[in-house]
Formats: structure tokens, C-alpha cells, sequence
């Protein structure tokens, strides 16, 4: 199976990377403990699948026993013990290692072995996630291959090219630039894959990649992004279309603090009701249809729609113009020279926004928004830069706003408090937002919640209140649609991660074409 | 003539030092840092800067100059920080796209680029010669990635006749290991060669037709046919053999050319050669890619230049004899 | 009379010009014979179609914008050279009929050695292996007086000096030992002492291969010493013809008066320092006319010491003025018909 893949990875070694592209191509290679269902939930353990883990126990409310799968073992032949469990946990947590997913296990204190094939985890307290925290980020690592390679190494060793896994596929080759193909395992223990070979084949330009699957030299694409694409994948007599919640959400974001000096406040943005006046201004559908088509919502909040928190019943402010209109206007903003843009004290109502070059649809969107914003008399500079501009700029908080896109874990609980708490600043929190009582509810929605139904309402509440504050405007949480030959059928897609399930994907044999039995 | 090669090595080594100093401090004048892959956003500030003092980015500029130069000099490339390796590494895998790219598209350039030109000069201003000077400057004003697109579209999508991109075909010729894998190659090489090739060839045609005609003015070639010569030996040989002489600084000049207008070329293709490479070095500031493939670049222009310079020597006797 | 090399009647070529200001009949109706084994000398200003005459009769004029009109007929050894095909052409240039040009380092290829240059004609027209070749053209340097003809044969045309190249030409035209030599302006680009050895060479070269040659010059006194035959042309046209003696004692048309005054001789008192030296140069007044637009009646009116009404009304033929036997001498001006007409305008 050829996969269009727009990214290539940067080096197959989950705990060091992040990439889109390097978890796809690893997913099939390394197993995790235990993997995240179909239903998405990630509170508790009742919904999760066994992968090295064969069965766990809760031996006392923080400490977590699993039990592995003894069939379980590396592609060279060794068997997955506990012993690379606890290495993989010391690896992930490790400072001069610095992965990416070291916050994200810091409420997990100590991992150890009990015997060859039994792992306890120790919690520091109780908490709604504690299982999904346990088993989602971490792949687990061969300890006897990369026990001796100094911590340092770990960011560009050459295993990282070359990786050796315990999962249905192994690594074959790669074509730096060119491909990297996967081989099954015939062997892996919980049921060989169907498919043989699995080709990640790298395109730079989304929009060749799109030809390449029209014209049968790929299979399967993982979102075809444009309204356009779809229509034209979709309506293709050998293509197959899958629509899947989308992981990514977009917003313009308010920087509250003062370009440059994050102890004075915005001159515009400091001032609560002037950004709910621009919320209020803003016809968040139109924009949404004109670029996404059917392909995305307007989300209530700053969330995707992968989120199980997702509620289209959180309280937002509306869009209305009319109210708008009064609330600037009575904040002093009114048009004394005629000239459209609004104006107090000979200061135009005018702020610059930030988008990065790389995205159309971060154009698309600004450009749209720019419109709107002129008909409700406020003026909005684009300031397109590109990619790597963009971030310094947004971390050194100088900007008005920006316009930008986040993908996000299956749950709220990391991505959240990084971007819109105080926890975040520094971070990715770029416009500086805090609101206390938002930051108190996040707190009890994560760690003090009891069942799914406190934590459920704890984020609604966090949600609402942030809404009211407007920090920024949220304008879509995209839906992907993903595009596979049809000969290819059982095509499962877990949203959150689209080639989990690909060893279960399947060609009927009236189906096989001579390029699908070519082995290697 | 020894003296000479001399004295153009050490011009052409002082020359691709200058290039690689320039792009030095300019891609670290760029703002903008590297560590901040593409596709997130949640680098710690202390990873950061844990990374810069491992490669030795918190040092004054100055020191990272002479640190990189004397790298240079042990053969030390650096390491990418993108693409987490050794910037050689990632250009030795670059390279060899290049240059057969580029290889396939001078050679289509220069062959049609010259019949053609011959053809307008001996023709000039018959109907075919004003006909094909005017397809000539359209086709040399195309943009590449439009004339790429409008190829990829045309003959691979909807004539299949061609592959939609890509070195070679995955499935079944990972390695080009086989004659049928070869072809295979070759194959895949034809549109992006076309691609680059075609647009180069117009402006050569138009650039040999002027100087066939300036030869063809010329007396010896009336004193040739006076000799009673068939008139296509007149043309190709006695003619021809003057009027290539400016063709081959041409063809010294080419390179460059290649070498950029490839970046559009490769990501229509999805070729992976050295200009993809270095564009997206670029945007991430991978300053050791960036400086590395601007050493490389410019050693093939320097090289390319030599070896224009030793052809034209061969190839005009007036030169040769002065040089001697 | 033996029966003439080649005939030329009636020869017209006209060229098409860019900027549409007409047709420029650079020959308009040029008629002579050479006979075997004479030198027939081609005299007349630049522009009056000397060299267009020669470059016709080998069929070298560019098509466009050049043709030879129809009527127009060149005969040689019998075979009319306009209606030969391309082959029978080739055959002709280079090994029965040869031409040398005036500036030999542009008519000599730069980037071959002289001896490939040489051996060609004789590779192609005689089938010679490319040794034999070589080996005929260090023979053919050596006719022509190249010193070191074995070195010599390996070496570039910018490796020689302007007389080495001319002979070199030489040596190209003669390989194949042609019947007749076209030779234009051979000697205009050389120093005067050069000019005295080429000439010498060409007639040396003439007596023993026994060819003919037509020399074309504006330079009478080249004509003097070696040819047998003059043709005067003047504004396409041929204007006098005769042998070479009776032309220089007895000129008959007012050009040819005009061209052999103006010969600079250090004798003539009007030049003498000794007698003050207040005299000028004699130069004949006027300019070539442009060959799209030739003057009406005699062309040469406007320049002509004696034109009267009939010049200006009417073009004279070339009118019989032999003083011995008819037709050897002919001159195309009403002079013959009224010599009392011989009077300067005050």
C-alpha cells in the first residue's frame, strides 16, 4: 500500500520527536502498553485496547500493574520484557533526553519491574486520565539495543534510521527524501497483517500528492484538506472517501500584553469588552464555508472536534453585529473622519495580525476576516511571515494577534492548560491569557475530578468562562476526509492517530493486484 | 598552461570561500532560529537553549565563523538540525538526483536548443523560422512550476504515460538494481528533465541562431563554398565549429541555472534533490545545510566554469596557442 | 581564335534591398570572355559590380536578397554554369573554376590548421585518403613559396603573417589544378612589397599549371603588370574593353581617362618639389552613384568632362573603337561616334 505522505519524518524515534508524519510511520513499528479505542475516551481505563499489556490491575488507587503479553517480542528475536518498559519511562523523563512527552508523564512518580514480565506504576496522586497518561505517549523502547547509547545521542542516533520495532510492521528502508517502506511481520502475536508492504512515499506539495493518488501511483492519502480535493477524490471511480473527526482547531488570538513588554497590557487588548466587541463583530460561519466547505465547524470554544469534551451546547458569544456596534461605540470608538475605520482620540481602531506564509488557509481566513472586520469599521493589517518568523515572533509576544492552528492530543488535559493558563506562559500561551477561576477549574477538571461526568462539567464551566473573556476568536475545528483505493476494504481510522489500525486493513484476494504481492 | 590552471584553481577555491562566507553570516543574520520543527510549536524555552550551546550557537558569531571554518577544513560538514544527521550525509543522498536531473535537462537543452538554433539560422526568416522564434520565447517565458504542473497534469494524470513524480517507483523498484529498474528510472527522470530542459533549450536556440547567423556572415564560410563543399558539411562543420565557441561558455553558464530553477521542478516532482533540500534548510534555518549545499553549489558552478574555460582553449586554437 | 574558357553575355544581378528603396542592379548587363591560359583584368571603382561579377559566375551571391536574373547566361568550357544542379555545381567550385578572396585571415577558417584547409578540396574533389592529402598540401605550400612547408602545414591562420596567408589561399584554389582562377583583389590588404610577390607568385604560378586567371582590382597598376586583357567597369556596367597596352596608350572612354590620370607618378610636375609642387592630385569628380538608382542616359554623365544632351538622353551601347582588328577594343561612350566631342568644359 503507497501513502502519500506530505511530510517526511525526521528520525523514527518516538521519544524524541513529534512530528505528524514520524507517529505515522512509527505507529505500525513500535507497540504502545495499551492503545486509546475507537470511542476516543480517555478517561478511565475501561475503553482501552491491550497491545504489549495483555491485562492490568489497580493494585491500590495509584499504583497500576500490567501484566505483558509473553508472545510479545523484538523484530531480533528478543522478547519485550518489563525491563524495557521501566528504560523507556527513564528515557522519556530523562532532562538531557528532553522529550517532547516528558510534561505530559509528570504525574507518574516511579515506574518499576516486578518480575520479566510485570510492570507497576506508581501515581503521584488520583486523577481522571492516570491510565490513558500511563499507556498513550509512551512507545516502548528496546532496552538492549539502546541501553549504552549516551542521553545525549538520543536526538540524532542513527537507530533512529534504521529503527528496530515490536510491533505488526518492521522497517525495511529509507530513501532519504525519496520513501520508507515497512515490511509485515508475519510473526507479531496478536495477528499478521494483511497487507505486505506499507511504502510512505513523500511528496512536498499537498496538491501533487493529490494527483499522484488520482492517477493511481499512491493509495491512500491521510486528509485531503480542500473542499476541491474532496470533490474531485471522492467523485474518482477507484477512490474510497473516509470522513474522521479532525485533531486541529484554528483561531485569531488576542496578545493581552503589550508587544514587546509583557507587563504592560495590549493598548486594544487589555480591554476585555473591546475583544468581545471584535467576538461579537465576527460572522464566523461565512468565512468557514467560503474556504472549508462541508470540512470543518465553528467550534464553541477553543477546541477540536476530536475532543470528548466537544459540546456544541457551550455557552459562546454570538455573533452580532448590531451589539457590536453599540458596545465599541460606547467604549469611544466612533468614525469621526469618515474614512470607515473607527477611531478615539485620534488613534484609529487599526492592529497588525500574524499569519504564517506556509498555510493557504491561514491566508484565506485573514484575508476574509479582514473584510469583515472593515465593514465593523476596525482596521486589520496583514503580516504574513513565514514559518519560523512566525514562532519567534509569537513567543516573544510581539504581535496584536495572530492567526493560527493547533493539533491536539485526544484530550484537552495537555494541550489546554499549555495554551490558554498561566502555566502556558512562556510556552505556547503566546497572547498571555489568565483568568483564575478558568485556571482552578482546568485543575479540578484534570486532577480532582472523580468520574468523567465532574470532569465533563468542570471543562464546560472552564470553557464558558473563557469564552466570556474572549481572548480570541475560534473560528474552526476542521474534519478530515481521507481518501483510499477501493480495493482496499476493513479500513478502520482512529481519528487521533489514522494508522492505528492499519494492520487490520485488508485486500480481498479477487482484488490483489501483481503490485501488491511483490515481495521483498 | 600550468601556470594558468594554477592560478584559476586558486581563483575558483577563493571564490567558493567568498559564497560560503556570505551565506554564512547572512543565513545567521535571518531572523529566526532553527530547533522548531515544522509542523509544532511546544519547544521549551530550555530545550532551546540547551540546543543552541550544543552546537555552539551561543557564541559570539565571529567564533562560530572560525569554528565552522576549521570543521570545514577537517571535512566536517555539521549536523542538520532538522533533519537530525549529518548535513553530508543528507547531501551525498541529494546529490546524485541533482545531477542527473540536471544532467538529462542540459542535455535536452543543448540538443535542442542547438539543431533548433541551426535550423533558424539557416532558414532566417523563412515562415518556420519566425513560427518556431516565437514558440521558442513563449516556451522560455513559462514558468517552470507552471510548465511542471501543466506536464505532471497532461501526460501523467490524464495520459498515464508517464509516473506522477518521484525518482523511481516504490513498489517495485526500490533499488535501481536491474535493467528494467533502470528504465524505470529513466522513466521517471523524462518529464522533470523535459520540464527544466525545454525552457533552458528555448533560450538557447535563440541564443545559438544569432550566433550561427553572425558565422554564417562570415567569409569563410563563402571561401568554403567556393571549394565547391556540400552545403551541410559548409554548415555543420566549417560554420558550426566557430559558432560553438560561444556556445560552450553557454553551457559553463548553465549550471547555475539548473541548479536553481530545479527547486520548482523537484517539488512539482517531488524529486528529492539539493534544491528542495536547500529551500527548506532555508526556511527552517538549518544554518549547516544551508551553508553546506551553498559549498556544494558553488563548487559545481566554479568546476563548471573550469571546465568551460580548459573546453574553449581546446576548442579555439587562437586561445590555446597564446595560452601554451 | 581559340574558342574562350568562359563566356559571360548579358550577366544582370540584382539585389532586393531591406529598407525597400528598390532593387539594386549591381550587374546590369555585363558581357567577356577569358580566354585559356590569359589573365583578363576586372577594373573599376568599389561599387561598380566587379566583385558581384565574380562571386556570379561561381554562383555565390546570396539568394535573398541577391538574384541572377534570367537572360543572364555564363558558359564555361561549354556547360552553362546557371542551369547546372547542385552536384555538377560542386563539382565545378574549387577543382575546374577557383576563387581567392581579398582579406585572407577572414576568408580562412580560424579554428582548422591550414593543411586541413588545403587537403579538403582535394579530399573532396579528388578522393584522396587523408595522408595522400596532407602530403598534397605540403607540395602545394611549397609551390607557393611557404618556407618550412612541413611545419608550416600544422599551424593556425593567426599563426601567419598577411603575405603567408594569401599564398596560403593560393595553395587552396590551386590544388586541383583549376582551369580558371578567379582571383578578387587579391593583393588590396597586403603591403605594397607582398603585393609585388603574390603577383609575381600568380604569374609563375599561371605559366606552369597554365590556367587562366581573372584579376579583379581597383588598382590599374596592378592590372599593367600582369594582365593581357582589361575589362573597365563602371555603375554595373562594362565600359571599355582592350588589351592591356592599347588601353593604357590609347583610352578611349573618359573614366578610364579619369582613372589613368589619377595614378600618382612621381615624375609629373605638378608634384615635383623642386618646381614649388603647387599642383593636386587629379581625382575625377563626383561619387559612385547607389546601384538602386542609376543615372538616366550614360551613367557616367554626371562625372564626365564632355557630356552633352545626348549623354544625358541616351544610354550608349558598347560601341566598336579597335584601331586594328575589329572588336578587340570597345568603349561604351558617343565619343566614338563624335570625337570632336573631346573637348574640356571650360
Amino acid at each position: 500500500m503507497v501513502i502519500a505522505a506530505t511530510g517526511e519524518p525526521d528520525i523514527l524515534l518516538p521519544p524524541v520527536s513529534e512530528f505528524a508524519t514520524t507517529r505515522d510511520v512509527t505507529e505500525p513499528i513500535f507497540l504502545k502498553l495499551a492503545d486509546l479505542g475507537l470511542s476516543g475516551n480517555t478517561v478511565g481505563d475501561e475503553d482501552f485496547q491491550p497491545q504489549l499489556a495483555q491485562r492490568w490491575e489497580w493494585d491500590a488507587p495509584t499504583t497500576l500493574v500490567f501484566h505483558l503479553d509473553p508472545r510479545a517480542h523484538w523484530q531480533d528475536g528478543q522478547a519485550v520484557t518489563a525491563a524495557d518498559v521501566a528504560f523507556t519511562y527513564d528515557v522519556y523523563t530523562d532532562t538531557v533526553v528532553n522529550s517532547p512527552f516528558r510534561s505530559s508523564l509528570r504525574h507518574i512518580a516511579a515506574v518499576t519491574t516486578r518480575d520479566s514480565l510485570t510492570v507497576v506504576f506508581r501515581f503521584r496522586q488520583r486523577y481522571p486520565e492516570m491510565f490513558y497518561d500511563a499507556v498513550y505517549h509512551m512507545r516502548i523502547m528496546p532496552a538492549h539495543l539502546l541501553r549504552e547509547l549516551p542521553r545525549d545521542q538520543w536526538r540524532s542516533t542513527p537507530f533512529g534510521r534504521a529503527p528496530v520495532g515490536d510491533g505488526p510492521y518492521r522497517f525495511v528502508a529509507w530513501k532519504a527524501g525519496q520513501s520508507i517502506e515497512l515490511a509485515a511481520d508475519s510473526t507479531f502475536f496478536l495477528g499478521r497483517p494483511h497487507i505486505r508492504r506499507l511504502i510512505f512515499r513523500f511528496t512536498p506539495d499537498q496538491q501533487v500528492a493529490v494527483i499522484q493518488l488520482l492517477a493511481g501511483d499512491a493509495d491512500v492519502i491521510e486528509v485531503l484538506i480542500t473542499p476541491d480535493n474532496v470533490e474531485r477524490a471522492c467523485a474518482d471511480a477507484k477512490l474510497a472517501c473516509y470522513p474522521y473527526k479532525g485533531s486541529a482547531y484554528g483561531y485569531v488570538g488576542f496578545n493581552l500584553a503589550a508587544p514587546g513588554d509583557s507587563t504592560k497590557p495590549h493598548p486594544l487588548f487589555g480591554d476585555r469588552d473591546l475583544r468581545r466587541a471584535l467576538v461579537l463583530a465576527t460572522d464566523r460561519e461565512r468565512p468557514l464555508h467560503n474556504v472549508f466547505g462541508d470540512l470543518a465547524r465553528v467550534p464553541p470554544g477553543p477546541m477540536s472536534q476530536l475532543w470528548w469534551v466537544w459540546d456544541p451546547e457551550i455557552r459562546e458569544l454570538p455573533y452580532d453585529s448590531a451589539q457590536a456596534a453599540r458596545l465599541l461605540t460606547r467604549l469611544g470608538w466612533i468614525d469621526s473622519d469618515g474614512d470607515g475605520i473607527r477611531d478615539k482620540d485620534g488613534r484609529e481602531l487599526s492592529f497588525r495580525l500574524l499569519v504564517p506564509t506556509t498555510s493557504a488557509i491561514r491566508r484565506q481566513y485573514a484575508r476574509l476576516l479582514q473584510e469583515e472586520f472593515r465593514t465593523a469599521g476596525v482596521d486589520v493589517q496583514l503580516d504574513e511571515v513565514d514559518f519560523t518568523l512566525f514562532n519567534e515572533r509569537a513567543r516573544a509576544g510581539r504581535f496584536d494577534a495572530l492567526l493560527t492552528t493547533w493539533n491536539t492530543d485526544p484530550t484537552p488535559s495537555s494541550g489546554f492548560p499549555q495554551i490558554w493558563t498561566k502555566a502556558g506562559f512562556g510556552r505556547s500561551n503566546y497572547g498571555r491569557y489568565f483568568n483564575p477561576q478558568v485556571d482552578q477549574l482546568v485543575d479540578r477538571a484534570v486532577t480532582s475530578a472523580m468520574n468523567r461526568d465532574q470532569a465533563r462539567r468542570a471543562w464546560r464551566s472552564a470553557f464558558e468562562i473563557l469564552n466570556q473573556d474572549a481572548p480570541g476568536i475560534f473560528l474552526f475545528a476542521t474534519e478530515n476526509v481521507a481518501a483510499v483505493n477501493k480495493r482496499f476494504t476493513d479500513v478502520t481510522i482512529r481519528p487521533d492517530s489514522w494508522m492505528a489500525l492499519v494492520r487490520t486493513w485488508r485486500v480481498p484476494p479477487d482484488r490483489l493486484t501483481d503490485r501488491d504481492r511483490v515481495e521483498r | 598552461m600550468i601556470a594558468w590552471v594554477v592560478r584559476r584553481v586558486a581563483a575558483s577555491v577563493a571564490i567558493i570561500w567568498a559564497v560560503v562566507t556570505l551565506t554564512f553570516f547572512v543565513i545567521h543574520a535571518a531572523r529566526g532560529s532553527p530547533f522548531l520543527p515544522e509542523q509544532s510549536q511546544s519547544v521549551s524555552p530550555e530545550t532551546l537553549d540547551r540546543l543552541r550551546r550544543q552546537f555552539g550557537l551561543d557564541r559570539s558569531l565571529p567564533e562560530q565563523y572560525v569554528l565552522y571554518l576549521r570543521n570545514l577544513a577537517r571535512g566536517e560538514l555539521g549536523e542538520s538540525f532538522v533533519l537530525r544527521r549529518p548535513v553530508a550525509d543528507a547531501l551525498a543522498d541529494a546529490m546524485p538526483h541533482t545531477f542527473f536531473l540536471a544532467l538529462a535537462a542540459l542535455l535536452i537543452d543543448f540538443t535542442a536548443g542547438l539543431a533548433l538554433g541551426i535550423y533558424q539560422a539557416v532558414r532566417e526568416r523563412s515562415v518556420g523560422d519566425v513560427v518556431l522564434g516565437n514558440v521558442a520565447l513563449f516556451v522560455n517565458s513559462m514558468p517552470t512550476f507552471w510548465l511542471g504542473l501543466v506536464l505532471l497534469l497532461g501526460f501523467a494524470q490524464w495520459l498515464h504515460w508517464f509516473p506522477t513524480g518521484g525518482p523511481s517507483d516504490p513498489v517495485l523498484c526500490p533499488r535501481v538494481d536491474s535493467l528494467p529498474c533502470l528504465l524505470d528510472f529513466f522513466w521517471h527522470l523524462t518529464l522533470p528533465a523535459l520540464t527544466l530542459g525545454l525552457v533552458g533549450a528555448a533560450g538557447t536556440a535563440r541564443f545559438q541562431r544569432a550566433a550561427m547567423l553572425e558565422v554564417i556572415r562570415q567569409e569563410y564560410v563563402r571561401t568554403a563554398r567556393a571549394k565547391g563543399l556540400r552545403e551541410g558539411r559548409v554548415l555543420l562543420v566549417h560554420a558550426l565549429r566557430n559558432a560553438l565557441l560561444p556556445f560552450i561558455t553557454l553551457v559553463g553558464l548553465a549550471f547555475p541555472f539548473l541548479l536553481t530553477g530545479a527547486v520548482l521542478v523537484e517539488t512539482v516532482y517531488s524529486w528529492p534533490g539539493m534544491g528542495l533540500l536547500a529551500v527548506r534548510a532555508i526556511l527552517q534555518r538549518d544554518y549547516y545545510v544551508v551553508t553546506g549545499a551553498a559549498l556544494v553549489t558553488s563548487a559545481m558552478v566554479v568546476l563548471g566554469s573550469l571546465m568551460a574555460d580548459l573546453l574553449y582553449a581546446v576548442a579555439d586554437p587562437r586561445i590555446r596557442v597564446r595560452g601554451a | 581564335m581559340t574558342e574562350p574558357l568562359l563566356r559571360v553575355r548579358d550577366l544582370k544581378t540584382y539585389f532586393v534591398t531591406e529598407q525597400g528603396s528598390g532593387t539594386a542592379r549591381a550587374v546590369d548587363g555585363v558581357s567577356f570572355d577569358v580566354r585559356p591560359g590569359e589573365t583578363l583584368g576586372i577594373v573599376g571603382e568599389s561599387g561598380c559590380g566587379k566583385t558581384v561579377t565574380s562571386l556570379s559566375i561561381l554562383r555565390l551571391i546570396p539568394e535573398p536578397p541577391g538574384h541572377i536574373r534570367p537572360g543572364s547566361f555564363i558558359e564555361f568550357e561549354g556547360r552553362n554554369i546557371l542551369t547546372l544542379e547542385p552536384k555538377e555545381l560542386r563539382a565545378v567550385r574549387g577543382n575546374q573554376i577557383a576563387m581567392i578572396f581579398q582579406e585572407p585571415m577572414t576568408s580562412l577558417n580560424p579554428v582548422f590548421t591550414v593543411g586541413d584547409q588545403i587537403a579538403e578540396a582535394a579530399i573532396v574533389h579528388q578522393h584522396l585518403s587523408r595522408a595522400a592529402a596532407r602530403r598534397r598540401a605540403i607540395e602545394m605550400l611549397q609551390l607557393v613559396g611557404i618556407p618550412d612547408p612541413e611545419e608550416r602545414v600544422d599551424h593556425y591562420p593567426h599563426q601567419m603573417s598577411g603575405g603567408m596567408r594569401q599564398r596560403v589561399m593560393i595553395a587552396m584554389a590551386l590544388v586541383c589544378h583549376p582551369k580558371l582562377l578567379i582571383a578578387d583583389e587579391p593583393t588590396t590588404a597586403l603591403d605594397v612589397t607582398i603585393q609585388a610577390q603574390i603577383l609575381e607568385l600568380l604569374e609563375r604560378l599561371q605559366a606552369e599549371l597554365g590556367m587562366a586567371v581573372m584579376l579583379i582590382t581597383h588598382d590599374l597598376g596592378v592590372v599593367a603588370g600582369t594582365a593581357d586583357r582589361v575589362v573597365v567597369m563602371y555603375a554595373g556596367q562594362v565600359v571599355e574593353q582592350a588589351p592591356t597596352v592599347e588601353l593604357f596608350a590609347h583610352p578611349v572612354h573618359p573614366y578610364t581617362e579619369g582613372l589613368l590620370a589619377a595614378v600618382p607618378r612621381l615624375d609629373a610636375p605638378s608634384l615635383s618639389l623642386r618646381t614649388g609642387g603647387r599642383g593636386r592630385l587629379h581625382s575625377i569628380p563626383g561619387q559612385v552613384p547607389a546601384a538602386t538608382a542609376w543615372p538616366d542616359g550614360c551613367r557616367f554623365h554626371p562625372r564626365c568632362p564632355y557630356a552633352w544632351d545626348r549623354c544625358r538622353a541616351e544610354e550608349p551601347p558598347l560601341l566598336d573603337a579597335s584601331q586594328g582588328d575589329a572588336g578587340t577594343h570597345t568603349a561604351r561612350c558617343w565619343l566614338v561616334t563624335e570625337p570632336q566631342r573631346r573637348t574640356r568644359r571650360p
